[in-house]
């Protein structure tokens, strides 16, 4: 038996200030942000995390004290997440998000969007031919609360009154900020429920579509289908948009599910999951501009070129928006 | 990786393995509920401060009010936790007293696009199936009794899903890839044989000298056991424990019967300090003893 000290006592007692030295710095980062280091304390922290984490590699190997290989894992952890935790400022990383990230995303979610486009038309047409072909299938596409007066017995000027009605401006802005929270709502529930292998959502499409439809087949009927279209399109097109958006971020979740490829379900789903919400949350900023076009733009201007002017431009925008800047933006997405 | 002990093992850039172990599903709740009181508290002093605003700028811009209550406390309720999480690292201040977080389960940074996945999820999740229990009636309208008893189940098994799989983990979760983790906090604590005196030598002048063929008797894992017997603070020290301890230690390495030990911790102390030294030397040979021979 030998007169030395013990290795591990000795690894320890070289080290053993650096490491409270590192602790101390996490602890005022987990406290009050890493604002709160100076410039030489910043730099340091890398380094000691370093040192920590090569001790604590060390010590699995030559130490059999528990109390101390415990104490460096819970400080690396620690360690660890201050050291590699994302950090921007909130103000780059949202002008980042709306001028890169969202339309790249959405750019890369092309397909599935297509096709929930592709099904609230394929809804939109079943509910006008079906509707038209018996105006009372009308209460079964539409909710009654959300029918209200119009309806299959509605007349002509009922269904006009609707269109052309401007209410008071003063209560325009809780119309407006209640169709956001309102439509808001529908979106992430589309997106939510495409987890369950995407049918919900699909599904959920397809009956705002027919939802849509059997507003215009009663319309049509009464000859006022342009006036419809006007009255729908100019924040419509946002609208609608923003729903597609949302069913589609539920589907590709709902295809990692259902196809898994080359990676685990369970990573699939987590990458998909992340891009797929990313989208959802861009869309309440188009559920946000289609509630401001909805509650006060729509109740103040009636003339129906105004309208579908105003329909076209948001049209033409959002297309510039996500299929150019959007395509670019996607080269230089990381994959 | 999760471990059958529920243990996250990361494996930092620097190719070092650490772990962090997974939040009781107890911690959370009790999370949820403050998180959740806090966030009714902050929709209640918005709702007043709106009220307050609205009277004191008069009945001309009053109108304003409704358009910003409602807004805010859509904001409020919707991005409480995504604010929380993302500026806490994680923790939203809830989880903070609780002292639990959320980490990607690659290890990754908690990007945005993650919190966003894992709470734009919690309206369906968590505040949906509240709604069905508390007026249950108002959803019981939806349709046929097979439509509601499938949404039941559906709500029912999203709601239970953290008790249905090993990671405990929410529906949220999946979608994100996160876990939720207990906040490391261990303390650095004494060596034990700086108590009993560094070098074997020191042990040797308390009294206590032990051969390599005594020290051969236990291997690591005893030796760990001991520690944490050792460990306990005096106050919690169990005396009986110390005795019998030291007495089956003292008939397996056969010391003599005849030398009587006035204070069984100190010779403990010293057997752990001897016998840690054997084994880390040994260690250092490439020979690891993981337990006792027989």
């Amino acid at each position: 038996m030998s007169a030395f000290t013990l290795g591990s006592v000795a690894f320890r007692l070289e080290r053993e200030e650096h490491w409270r030295e590192l602790e101390a710095l996490v602890v005022r980062v987990e406290r009050g942000g890493v604002h709160t280091l100076s410039t030489s304390e910043l730099a340091r922290l890398p380094q000691l995390y370093r040192g920590a984490v090569s001790a604590l590699s060390v010590a699995r190997a030559i130490s059999l004290d528990q109390g101390l290989v415990r104490y460096l894992d819970a400080l690396c952890a620690r360690a660890y997440l201050v050291v590699y935790a994302p950090r921007r400022p909130a103000l780059q990383a949202l002008g980042d998000f709306f001028s890169h990230r969202f339309p790249a995303l959405v750019w890369n979610l092309r397909r599935p969007l297509l096709l929930a486009i592709a099904l609230l038309f394929a809804g939109a047409v079943a509910g006008t031919v079906l509707t038209l072909d018996d105006p009372a299938r009308f209460d079964t596409f539409v909710d009654a609360a959300y029918a209200q007066e119009r309806g299959p017995d509605a007349t002509r000027d009922e269904l006009r009154a609707v269109l052309y009605d401007s209410e008071e401006a003063t209560s325009l802005g809780s119309f407006a900020s209640y169709l956001f929270t309102h439509n808001a709502k529908i979106g992430l529930t589309a997106f939510v429920v495409g987890l369950a292998a995407c049918i919900p959502a699909l599904l959920l499409m397809f009956i705002n579509g027919l939802t849509l439809g059997a507003f215009l087949a009663i319309h049509l009927q009464r000859g006022l289908a342009l006036d419809l279209l006007a009255w729908l399109s100019p924040h419509g097109v946002t609208e609608l948009l923003a729903v597609c958006l949302c069913g589609a971020a539920g589907v590709q979740i709902g295809a990692a599910v259902l196809f898994p490829g080359r990676h685990r379900r369970l990573d699939g789903l987590a990458r998909a999951g992340r891009d797929a919400a990313t989208v959802a949350a861009g869309a309440m900023a188009l559920f946000f501009i289609a509630a401001l076009l909805e509650g006060f733009f729509r109740q103040l201007v009636q003339a129906m070129p105004v309208r579908f002017a105003v329909a076209a431009l948001t049209a033409a925008g959002w297309s510039a928006y996500f299929l150019l800047l959007g395509r670019r933006a996607a080269r230089t997405l990381p994959r | 990786m999760i471990d059958a002990s529920a243990r996250l093992s990361l494996l930092t850039p620097e190719q070092v393995p650490i772990h962090f172990e997974l939040a009781s599903l107890g911690a959370r709740t009790a999370a949820l509920l403050l998180d959740l009181l806090f966030m009714g508290a902050a929709l209640i002093v918005y709702a007043l401060a709106v009220g307050w605003l609205a009277d004191l700028v008069g009945d001309r811009v009053q109108a304003l009010g409704g358009p910003f209550l409602l807004l805010g406390l859509f904001a409020i309720f919707n991005f409480y936790f995504v604010v929380g999480e993302l500026r806490g690292q994680g923790r939203t201040p809830g989880k903070r007293l609780v002292g639990i977080r959320v980490v990607a389960r690659d290890g990754g940074p908690l990007s945005a696009g993650l919190v966003l996945a894992r709470n734009l999820t919690r309206d369906f999740e968590i505040y949906l199936p509240i709604q069905v229990l508390v007026a249950g009636d108002s959803v019981a309208a939806l349709g046929p009794p097979w439509l509601r008893g499938l949404c039941f189940a559906w709500l029912g098994l999203v709601c239970l899903f953290p008790l249905l799989n090993r990671h405990r983990a929410r529906l949220g979760d999946l979608l994100a890839g996160t876990l939720v983790v207990e906040q490391p906090t261990a303390t650095l604590l004494p060596d034990l044989t700086a108590e009993a005196g560094a070098d074997p030598d020191a042990a040797a002048q308390a009294g206590y000298r032990f051969t390599d063929a005594q020290l051969d008797v236990y291997g690591i894992h005893e030796l760990q056991v001991l520690e944490q017997v050792l460990r306990q603070p005096p106050e919690q020290q169990d005396t009986a424990l110390l005795d019998s301890i030291c007495a089956k230690v003292r008939r397996k390495i056969e010391w003599p019967p005849d030398d009587a030990v006035n204070d069984p911790r100190a010779f403990l102390l010293a057997f752990y300090a001897a016998q840690r030294h054997r084994l880390e030397h040994e260690l250092l040979m490439g020979r690891r003893r993981a337990r006792k021979r027989r």
